[in-house]
């Protein structure tokens, strides 16, 4: 040993259980710091590729300029590529519309979602690609002509050159897509194209893309509506001007602080406890004649050794989760998380990581690190820590002995009580603002309700009958088949005035899925009674349930009551002045008549299988629209899935933090007053009143930090809900009493359960071993 | 009328080669009312036996009757009743609990009994420690032999049939130390209160009634002290 501070591994060699909790504490912090900031990198890289992928590695997009304009900014130095992809003009083949595109190779593959998936790109202006669906629909293949009808009324023949990927949008509006060279686009392209047809611009890495789009709106006078961002991509970059990507930006730095406020909190609370229960040691040094300032930089030394050891460990746990829960996203959805990175480093959530570990212990220690600096070295012969720390004596007036003692001992040291508080509040204020980001999802990207189509059958003059039902019920791999008759202005009076209501039915089984739905009210006097309805909202509409609508039918007025309000319903018309009503198929019948099908929904066992498509194609009227929406559906599904994954992984993170985080500040807690406790016991304090007593400090501390983290949990749970939900879908707030029940109970059991354990060691221990003096 | 009866008590720590008798059969009975004194030098398995006869440690064999009850065969739970209703303890640290004034430190044992403090018994005790003044002081604010005073009285205030002193002089001057054995040889007569004292000082162990010396685990009386 040739300095005091080589003592330092030494005296952690003796006290390597106190150690262990402490190098535990930091690797915890250092994890779920780790875990969260290489999530969200792993998360922007995987939809920064998937956005690529679906819209196509665009920034910006320009439209209403000429070719000069187009070719100054294409030369600017921060343009990396450019192009111009021509839209907006259809034509047909056969029945069906298609919609053609224009652009150049480069421009396709770059700049556009598609992509290539058979064949050659057309060169000349009578080639094209076809989409896959198409191409399968006309029973074409590759090399052979199809014959289109283009916006000016004439037909012209295209060799087919190749075919692109479906794209979900054409699909689902049952079209087809033809992809055409730039002349090939400008020799069809009518009206429409002027205001579909853009200038796409890619920057390169690094630009300042906003100060870009302001110089070339500045340069070429360009309107508002004349510059569009890809706002997806430029929200992932961070360099999104849109309102709703600024508030993500806001919340997403607001969260950040807070899991960076829990990580210290955590660290801080181990170290204080760690100071506490080392006081006597620290007063020998100071009797042994350590200066004040020799003890500070012990305590500092003391706390970055256990950094060096936590945070590797912290670091390569957070990775290990991080590429875990990778391979959980992979194989949740190949297509969606085709670009998610296996394997590889976060730089950012490392960096996070070691910053946190080593910056946080610096700051963390210099607290206590002060505190031990004080100690009179008195401390280290007197025996007592404790003596020296009271300024007033417990009330024992109100509650038991033990109890008033739990209570005292929570409020009695100042420091402790606000880190303890803290601890519980911090765990409470991070999973209410996560929890905003549930609803976000549900809102934002709603998983496929029970009632979702694979293949919609819209009526064109003639109706849908039931025999259709029946026919397409009985095809292969159709698992369900539900219609909804419509008819639209039927006139309503009710007591706040008359109007117009669109009428839907819905069978039995839909009106069980619309349950979920159902904002207010009860499906069930729909089921049973021909009278009653359910009403869709509708803002401005001052109808309740009960109110009646007198409905103005063929058969004269009839009453019906409204039993429901639905926040959305299925339907293809138009609502009335006065929405949308949904009725059983018995009272719409007896409403509006038997009208036949306005359209059919089908569900398919197997959604990668195309036969059953094919064949309700084959049997549906001619003039009836097919949508297939499968693709779309298993977008939306997807894109669900992945918020889930990292939402509820997040506030899984958090409340396992919370859990350990409690448990390790009881036990802490405990830990530093084990002597005491072995005082009370040899003056005849039982095990229950001990267990009554440490239960007492422990509620006292959950019920302060419930109550400070409801306090500041909720006003920042309301903001971030205006943020996101209020500001986009008017969506009011409430209170989120299931998430904080739910929070509340976890830190109160958390708490419940922590104080078992050192209880039950304090119990088995000797009462003579508590009270020993070293 | 015996009001502790220790037999044949063994505490062995260890085992093997590396085995320690602390106490070595040791057997002895102390009458009600009696101040006993326990001298010898350190090590010697002083406090290993008082911790024994307190209940709180376990001996590796023997039996210990206090009041006539065999406190080693009593459940964990019973024998923390007993040992707050029927022994005192009164520790060289002082050991009072410092978020408790000298009034509740002193009725903390009756509170933990769920028992009301009779006040006027209360106020006495006060009185005759000399802490009336100081009721409302916390531990912090007490001197040494003040401190020790409290325990005292917080050893006495349940009336206990046995009370065990582990030093209480050791952290006191010698002005404090004559103080608090003169406190607890008025203690033993005013209240009838069996005392056994571990004591370093042999004129400390001169006010007691009776004396044992320890010495390497073996208990020997050495019969009535000279006042």
């Amino acid at each position: 040993m040739k300095h005091y501070l080589d003592f330092v591994p030494q005296y952690e060699k003796v006290h390597r259980k106190n150690n262990r909790i402490s190098v535990l504490c930091i690797a915890l912090s250092v994890l779920l710091v780790t875990v969260i900031f290489s999530m969200a990198d792993m998360a922007l890289r995987a939809q920064k590729g998937y956005f690529i992928k679906t819209n196509g590695e665009y920034h910006i997009s320009l439209r209403g300029i000429d070719m000069q304009i187009s070719e100054i900014i294409g030369a600017r130095i921060d343009v990396a590529a450019c192009g111009w992809v021509y839209q907006g003009s259809t034509g047909t083949i056969g029945q069906k519309t298609v919609s053609f595109v224009g652009a150049t190779e480069t421009a396709f593959s770059t700049l556009t979602e598609m992509k290539m998936r058979s064949g050659k790109y057309p060169v000349d202006s009578n080639e094209a690609l076809l989409n896959q669906a198409a191409l399968e629909q006309l029973g074409l293949s590759i090399g052979e002509t199809v014959v289109v009808t283009v916006p000016d009324g004439s037909q012209r023949a295209y060799r087919i050159t190749g075919a692109f990927e479906n794209l979900g949008s054409l699909l689902k509006a049952d079209i087809y897509g033809m992809v055409l060279s730039e002349e090939g686009f400008c020799a069809i392209a009518d009206d429409n194209a002027k205001e579909g047809t853009t200038f796409r611009i890619q920057f390169k890495n690094g630009a300042e893309i906003q100060s870009a789009i302001r110089q070339i709106k500045e340069n070429y006078g360009l309107m508002e509506n004349q510059v569009a961002e890809n706002t997806a991509l430029l929200g992932l970059m961070g360099q999104s001007k849109n309102s709703m990507m600024q508030s993500l930006y806001i919340v997403a730095v607001f969260l950040v602080l807070l899991v960076l406020a829990a990580g210290t909190v955590m660290i801080t609370a181990s170290f204080h406890t760690n100071v506490l229960e080392r006081m006597q040691f620290y007063g020998l040094l100071r009797c042994l004649g350590a200066s004040k300032k020799q003890v500070k930089h012990f305590v500092i030394l003391q706390g970055l050794r256990q950094s060096f050891k936590g945070v590797p460990i912290g670091l390569i746990a957070g990775q290990i989760i991080t590429w875990c829960a990778c391979l959980l996203l992979k194989s949740i959805s190949k297509e969606r998380f085709s670009e998610i990175p296996l394997f590889q480093w976060s730089v950012s959530g490392l960096a996070a990581g070691v910053v946190i570990g080593f910056l946080i212990v610096f700051f963390a220690s210099l607290s206590p690190a002060r505190k031990a600096a004080k100690v009179s070295p008195i401390t280290a012969v007197s025996g007592s820590t404790q003596y020296t720390q009271m300024k007033k004596a417990a009330n024992t007036s109100f509650f038991p002995i033990e109890t008033s003692m739990g209570i005292f001992h929570a409020l009695s040291n100042r420091k402790n009580l606000v880190l303890m508080t803290c601890s519980f509040a911090i765990s409470i204020i991070m999973f209410l603002s996560f929890q905003v980001l549930v609803v976000f999802l549900n809102q934002g990207m709603p998983a496929l309700a029970p009632s979702a189509a694979d293949i919609s059958i819209t009526r064109g003059s003639t109706p849908l009958d039931r025999t259709l039902v029946d026919k397409i019920a009985a095809i292969p791999n159709v698992a369900n088949v539900f219609g909804r008759m419509e008819q639209v202005n039927i006139p309503v009076s009710a007591n706040n005035g008359v109007g117009t209501i669109t009428l839907i039915s819905y069978d039995d089984r839909q009106l069980q899925w619309a349950k979920k739905v159902l904002n207010q009210g009860s499906i069930a006097p729909v089921l049973k009674n021909p009278a009653s309805v359910l009403m869709l909202y509708q803002e401005n509409l001052h109808l309740e349930i009960g109110d009646t609508l007198i409905v103005d039918t063929a058969s004269g007025e009839k009453q019906v009551t409204i039993a429901g309000i639905l926040t959305t319903a299925d339907t293809v018309n138009r609502a009335g002045s006065f929405g949308c009503i949904v009725c059983s198929e018995q009272t719409f019948i007896a409403l509006a008549g038997d009208l036949g099908y306005a359209a059919l929904d089908i569900q398919l066992s197997d959604v990668n299988s195309d036969t059953a498509l094919l064949a309700v194609r084959s049997i549906i009227p001619e003039d009836s629209s097919i949508s297939d929406k499968r693709l779309s559906n298993a977008e939306a599904q997807s894109a669900y899935d992945t918020g889930a994954v990292f939402i509820y992984g997040f506030l899984i993170i958090i409340a396992l933090i919370t859990v350990f985080h409690i448990f390790n500040s009881m036990n802490a807690s405990v830990a530093s007053r084990i002597k005491q406790y072995g005082i009370m016991r040899s003056i005849g304090m039982g095990t229950e009143q001990l267990y009554k007593m440490i239960a007492a400090e422990a509620l006292t501390y959950a019920l302060l930090g419930c109550v400070v983290g409801c306090i500041f949990g909720l006003p920042f749970n309301k903001i971030m809900f205006q943020f996101l939900i209020s500001d986009k879908w008017g969506i009011g707030w409430k209170v989120p009493l299931r998430s904080l029940l739910l929070i509340v109970v976890l830190c109160l059991a958390s708490a419940a359960i922590a104080i078992r354990r050192p209880i039950k060691q304090i119990s088995s221990m000797a009462i003579v071993d508590a009270v020993k003096d070293s | 009328m015996n009001i502790l009866e220790v037999q044949d008590l063994c505490k062995i720590y260890g085992t093997g080669e590396t085995a320690v008798k602390a106490l070595n059969h040791i057997s002895f009975c102390v009458r009600k009312g009696e101040f006993i004194a326990i001298v010898g030098e350190s090590g010697s398995g002083k406090s290993t036996l008082l911790n024994i006869v307190g209940a709180l440690d376990n001996p590796s064999s023997g039996k210990i009757w206090i009041d006539g009850k065999d406190i080693f065969t009593m459940p964990e739970k019973k024998l923390t009743v007993f040992r707050r209703q029927h022994i005192g303890f009164i520790f060289q640290s002082f050991h009072l609990i410092p978020e408790l004034n000298v009034e509740q430190n002193i009725i903390f044992p009756l509170l933990l009994d769920y028992q009301k403090p009779n006040p006027q018994f209360v106020n006495e005790l006060l009185k005759v420690l000399g802490l009336e003044e100081r009721r409302t002081h916390l531990p912090s604010q007490l001197s040494g032999g003040q401190q020790q005073r409290v325990a005292i009285g917080r050893a006495l205030v349940t009336r206990p049939a046995l009370i065990l002193a582990d030093e209480p002089t050791g952290n006191l001057d010698s002005r404090n130390s004559q103080e608090v054995i003169a406190f607890l040889q008025s203690m033993s007569q005013k209240y009838q209160q069996t005392i056994l004292m571990i004591t370093h000082n042999e004129n400390h162990a001169g006010s007691a009634d009776r004396v044992f010396k320890m010495s390497d685990g073996i208990l020997n009386d050495l019969g009535v002290a000279s006042r």
